[in-house]
């Protein structure tokens, strides 16, 4: 292979590697920095309960949740029950499109009811939240989380303003505090907004959700005592567990990720090393020349390690700007952000200058310690 | 200029010995023109890395412009070839990646304090000596052999050293071109006053110099 072709390869061989990292950190960045921001509620006092109503006709659902939710809220370990769509580390938000002002943008939405900032103990920022009575109106109360209203409504206040979910129009009530997930973090901002259908979820805030045997035992006898046979139990469990669980599968799925990229570095640190002792052995004599007309060793290794940087900021240019195109077209929202983009883009450049100069550093040394005679003795 | 007192250089591979240079002892004065005769396998290429500080001897001293340099590190040894010493080598020994004109720059490139346009400058002069003004673009490979040898010379001379080595430089050169090359070298000696040590085969050449030491088995023999 000529030496132009086996730097092309190079060339590719940089520009992949920069690009998957980028990637990958652009990626997880901004999520891997969720875990370290407020949740913006507590989930410790709170309990699940998945209900089937299998074939159940709409009507009937709801007046079976109704008479559930009563017999849920006379349990004494009970403060209070929230039906729901939305439970956090389990089920989020589903994407709406948003319209404010003629501008469409996307967002979670969180199906909720009146009662969810109480289980949760959410803090309200603005405003208020929905409360049963708002709706019978024809606008939809919708609450939006701090960072959605900052993302759309910038300086102003959006609470009195009206907005269209899906073509449908909607009031803002109240701004929330930033409402996420820490694992497997999904990172777009999003408004609350009422059950639309019959829940098949509720939330409870028990003091005692950290004793599994009492309230398990108690919420099935509950359920069971409304009599229908149709209404199965799908989870009864506290959020404590399912966190913990989520957590465990985010770990694993970071243990995967590192295996993978340590084995693709580990590959590119073989393949390039391997092209440097190479190209260093096809120079042997220039390298010799260089020493006989009074290159230092010193001189030597700064020439090849020299090279091999112009070499790595030529295959990683195109990548790093690529990845700036990416970011100022916002096409990796919301995963990553001009923030955490231009730092998954530093530390990915940083790392592969580092990995290069590693790859060079020993076959530069070893040519830097050259004995001049005997590689032109060779030749 | 330079002086040998008791060199000796023993070649050990785990099977053989070789004993390619034995108590040689040689003066050459500033400004003398040597040539160094010998039958193949001598010793001659070996005295003249020695000389050349591109190869430590195995055994004892080398005085250089009355400096000891037989116990020089590696970066002080650069540094005296870089400014005392010019070589010329049978098979050219150019970069062939590089142009005749940054071929010929080289050694000031390792010299501190010479800007660019200095370098091109002094380049431009050591190849119009040599007579190859109008080929400094051209690559290695695109000249002749006597043209090599002479961009080889003019990169031998653009530092202004004091002693050029020269191992068989018209070698590889049929007669005519051979004639160049030694006028050119010894117009260097008469001109610039270099001492110059130059490893022939050819009578005829060695004939022109002023002194010719002869050696035979890795000794001086006269
Ligand atoms: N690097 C080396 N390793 C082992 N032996 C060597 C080495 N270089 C030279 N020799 C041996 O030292 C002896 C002298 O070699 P040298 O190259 O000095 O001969 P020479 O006089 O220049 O011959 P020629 O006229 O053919 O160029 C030879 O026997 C050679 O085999
Ligand atoms: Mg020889």
């Amino acid at each position: 292979m000529n030496r132009k072709k086996q730097h092309f390869f190079l060339l590719l061989q940089l520009f992949v590697t920069f690009t998957a990292l980028f990637l990958c950190m652009g990626l997880n960045l901004k999520k891997f920095s969720n875990y370290f921001q407020p949740l913006g509620y507590r989930y410790e006092n709170a309990w699940v309960l998945a209900l089937d109503f299998q074939n159940m006709p709409e009507e009937k659902k709801s007046a079976y949740s109704q008479l559930i939710k009563e017999k849920l809220q006379s349990i004494q370990e009970i403060e209070l029950v929230s039906a729901t769509e939305v439970v956090p580390f389990q089920q989020w938000g589903v994407s709406k499109k948003i319209t404010y002002h003629k501008q469409t943008s996307t967002a979670l939405g969180f199906e909720v009811d009146e009662h969810y900032p109480d289980v949760l103990d959410m803090k309200l920022v603005e405003g208020r939240w929905f409360k049963a009575t708002d709706y019978a109106l024809n606008t939809i109360p919708v609450v939006l989380t701090k960072d959605l209203a900052e993302r759309d409504f910038k300086h102003e206040s959006p609470v009195g303003k009206t907005i269209l979910i899906a073509d449908k129009p909607a009031l803002i009530v109240g701004v929330s505090e930033t409402f996420r997930e820490n694992t497997s973090a999904n990172l777009s901002p999003g408004f609350f907004f009422p059950l639309q259908t019959t829940a098949t979820k509720y939330l409870l805030k028990s003091k005692s959700a950290g004793n599994f045997q009492l309230l398990e035992d108690k919420i099935r006898k509950a359920i069971n005592s409304v009599g229908n046979t149709e209404i199965l139990i799908k989870q009864n469990i506290s959020l404590t567990l399912i966190q913990k669980f989520a957590q465990k599968t985010d770990y694993i799925q970071l243990g995967v990720t590192l295996i993978v990229f340590s084995f693709l570095l580990i590959n590119v640190f073989l393949g390039v090393s391997g092209v440097f002792s190479y190209n260093l052995s096809k120079r042997k004599a220039e390298i010799a020349l260089r020493v006989i007309m009074g290159a230092s060793p010193a001189a030597i290794l700064k020439q090849f390690l020299g090279e091999s940087m112009v070499l790595t900021t030529l295959g990683i240019l195109p990548g790093v700007l690529i990845a700036v195109q990416l970011l100022i077209m916002q096409y990796l929202e919301p995963y990553t952000d001009g923030y955490y983009g231009a730092i998954s883009i530093g530390c990915s450049a940083l790392f592969i200058y580092i990995l290069m100069l590693s790859c060079a550093f020993y076959p530069s040394l070893k040519a830097a310690r050259l004995n001049p005679s005997d590689a032109l003795h060779e030749e | 200029m330079i002086q040998l007192s008791n060199i000796e250089k023993v070649y050990r591979t785990k099977t053989i010995e070789t004993i390619a240079l034995n108590n040689i002892n040689i003066n050459i004065t500033r400004g003398e023109f040597v040539a160094i005769m010998g039958p193949s396998g001598c010793g001659k290429s070996t005295l003249l890395n020695i000389m050349g500080l591109l190869d430590a001897p195995t055994g004892g001293s080398i005085i250089m412009d009355d400096q000891q340099v037989t116990a020089l590190s590696r970066k002080k040894l650069a540094l005296f070839r870089n400014l005392k010493l010019g070589f010329i080598f049978q098979s050219y020994h150019l970069i062939n990646d590089l142009s005749v004109i940054d071929n010929v720059e080289l050694p000031l490139l390792y010299r501190k304090g010479i800007s660019g346009t200095e370098r091109r400058k002094r380049a431009l002069e050591a190849l119009e000596k040599v007579g190859l003004s109008a080929r400094t673009k051209h690559y290695p490979n695109q000249l002749s052999g006597g043209q090599r040898q002479r961009v080889a010379i003019a990169r031998a001379i653009i530092g202004n050293p004091e002693i050029i080595l020269a191992d068989e430089p018209t070698g590889n050169l049929d007669s005519a071109m051979g004639e160049e090359v030694m006028n050119l070298m010894l117009q260097l000696n008469k001109t610039d006053g270099t001492t110059i040590v130059m490893v022939t085969h050819d009578e005829l050449m060695a004939k022109k110099t002023q002194r010719i030491i002869h050696f035979f088995d890795g000794q001086q023999v006269s």
